[in-house]
């Protein structure tokens, strides 16, 4: 498996905004990987995001892109945002037509009006936006904004994303093509898609890896695997149902509707099932394997999608494959009720 | 009042038949505003966005004289470049005086103030975001300052307009730089002074007339743009 470039290495940065400290001893990113930010407002999400899309200069500590310093590395400022492309909330555009706002980016590209005309459509067909080109972008509705604006950096094909809460105004309908919008570039696996938002299980459907921010620090026990469902007793054993036929064992005497996390960590993959009827056992495929220096990501679909942390070691001797199947297990206390 | 109603019936036939003195002064007119509010444009548009984006020491002060010369009387200024281009004056070597340069040169003078202070008013009320919005999508410093230029760019026009408007209308400048000498330096309002001092009310009328339709041609333009860009 050819090991993953890290696509951001940030090493002691610190941001301040008056009494508002962002405060990350290291953190990296994967080239292709998608990162959700989860925390509460004032958490430190937005001001991470305009890091990384390099509008905001750190007060202190170092960010690179690729290998290279971001500031004071005496690269010119477009050769990193070129690259990267934030759309924030809410979203601002020019008080200009909609195909202008999607070609801008394009037109300092100094792309052809034939490939910007191309790249207009299809971005405005990803979005659900066909037909608006020639409207003024400020007579759309906020939901249409935040769609045309995500139109706009869809446009550009940037190496990374950075999107700050994509759905946040917008309808359920369109969420869902948004959503969908995301999880085609997680499948891609070209463009690395960082995004941030409130709602855990939009983190925990579409991303590989969720960071928690709060008070601007990174939380170290991070919720992760999170999932909705409904505590039942069944066959004597208590157990949170996600749906009509994928239920997991939990140790809780919660009842009723709940969200549950299971630590990456905590879940094993195996070749074979476990013997054990009190341990949770699923089988699924591998849908995606992330490297990191010590330890790999795996993701398996058991029909939603588990996120497994695992040593080297124990990947080189389970010599998984993407596509293969694999058991899930875990015990019912790792299944934890959030 | 005779006389009055028979000035008026003369100049709408100077008007109608395109008399020729009358639109060589229009043109000179014209031709004078135009390029002296043109090149008041090309230095006070992009001055008038860096005063406005710099951070400097200064600044508020700047903008508070820029904001008092938008009142220069037009007479000062006129006798101030008299001095300079008049031929006992450091650039009398040129031979600018009383030529069309010369009142070039007075009314950049008069439109550039004007057209610096409100373009520096119209970035300022330009949103953060569009230079945020700008750097994010891979615009350069020239770039993102186009992009918030080009946001701004009703109220620009406005304070284009503004600056045509004021040295259209002077005519004390005008008629110390360019002597207001037939077929050359003659222009609008100096005929108009001329001619009444004559006492010949045809002629003045009728440049009245063309002077307040293009003052009302620039107010309209000025409330379009005003409500294009609202």
């Amino acid at each position: 498996m050819k090991l993953p470039e890290t696509i951001y290495r940030l090493a002691n940065v610190r941001k301040s905004y008056g009494d508002f400290v962002l405060d990350i001893p290291k953190l990296d990113f994967v080239r292709g990987e998608t990162c959700a930010l989860v925390g509460p407002n004032g958490s430190g999400k937005t001001t991470l995001l305009r890091l990384l899309a390099f509008i905001e200069r750190p007060t202190a500590g170092e960010i690179r892109f690729g290998s290279a310093p971001v500031w004071n590395g005496g690269r010119d400022a477009t050769f990193f945002t070129r690259r990267a492309t934030m759309v924030a909330h809410p979203p601002f555009l020019f008080n200009r037509s909609v195909a202008y706002n999607i070609g801008y980016g394009l037109k300092l590209r100094g792309s052809s009006r034939k490939e910007i005309r191309e790249r207009t459509r299809t971005a405005l067909e990803d979005v659900g936006l066909t037909g608006l080109e020639r409207k003024n972008a400020r007579t759309l509705s906020s939901g249409q904004q935040q769609r045309a604006a995500l139109a706009r950096a869809l446009a550009l094909q940037p190496e990374v994303l950075l999107l700050d809460e994509p759905t946040a105004s917008i309808d359920k309908k369109y969420a869902r093509d948004v959503e969908s919008v995301i999880r085609e570039l997680t499948t891609d696996a070209k463009t690395t898609v960082i995004f941030s938002t409130h709602n855990y299980r939009q983190a925990s459907a579409l991303a590989q890896r969720i960071i928690f921010l709060s008070s601007g620090r990174i939380e170290t026990l991070p919720y992760e695997n999170i999932f909705k469902g409904t505590v039942h007793k069944s066959d004597g054993k208590t157990k949170v149902f996600l749906n009509d036929t994928l239920g997991f064992v939990v140790a809780s005497e919660a009842v009723g509707a709940v969200h549950i996390s299971i630590d990456s960590r905590d879940i094993i993959l195996s070749r074979s099932p476990s013997t054990d009827q009190d341990r949770n056992c699923h089988r699924g495929k591998v849908v995606r394997m992330t490297l990191h220096e010590s330890y790999a990501r795996v993701t398996v679909d058991i029909g939603v999608r588990l996120s497994s942390v695992v040593s080297e070691q124990v990947l080189s001797q389970l010599q998984l494959r993407l596509g293969e199947d694999v058991y899930c297990i875990f015990d019912g206390g790792a299944v934890r009720i959030v | 009042m005779d006389y009055l109603s028979e000035a008026i019936k003369q100049s709408l036939w100077l008007i109608i038949h395109f008399d020729h003195e009358l639109a060589t002064i229009v043109w000179t007119s014209l031709r004078v505003s135009l390029t002296s509010t043109a090149l008041a444009s090309i230095v006070g548009v992009p001055l008038g966005f860096i005063i406005a984006v710099g951070r400097f020491k200064g600044k508020h002060h700047v903008e508070v004289a820029l904001n008092t010369s938008m009142a220069l009387p037009t007479v000062v200024v006129g006798l101030t470049v008299y001095s300079f281009i008049s031929r006992r004056g450091p650039l009398g070597a040129y031979g600018l005086l009383f030529t069309p340069t010369a009142m070039v040169i007075g009314q950049f003078i008069l439109a550039t103030p004007i057209i610096v202070a409100l373009s520096v008013s119209a970035t300022k009320a330009i949103d953060a975001r569009v230079g945020e919005t700008a750097r994010t999508l891979g615009a350069n410093a020239v770039q993102t300052a186009a992009a918030i230029l080009n946001e701004a760019r009703y109220a620009i026009l406005v304070a284009i307009v503004a600056g045509f408007g004021r040295v259209i209308a002077e005519v004390g400048s005008a008629m110390i730089l360019g002597g207001n000498i037939a077929g050359y330096t003659r222009t609008m309002t100096t005929a108009i002074a001329l001619e009444t001092g004559k006492g010949e009310f045809s002629l003045a009328i009728a440049l009245g007339i063309i002077l307040l339709l293009i003052a009302l041609s620039v107010n309209a333009v000025v409330q379009s743009f005003r409500l294009r860009g609202s």
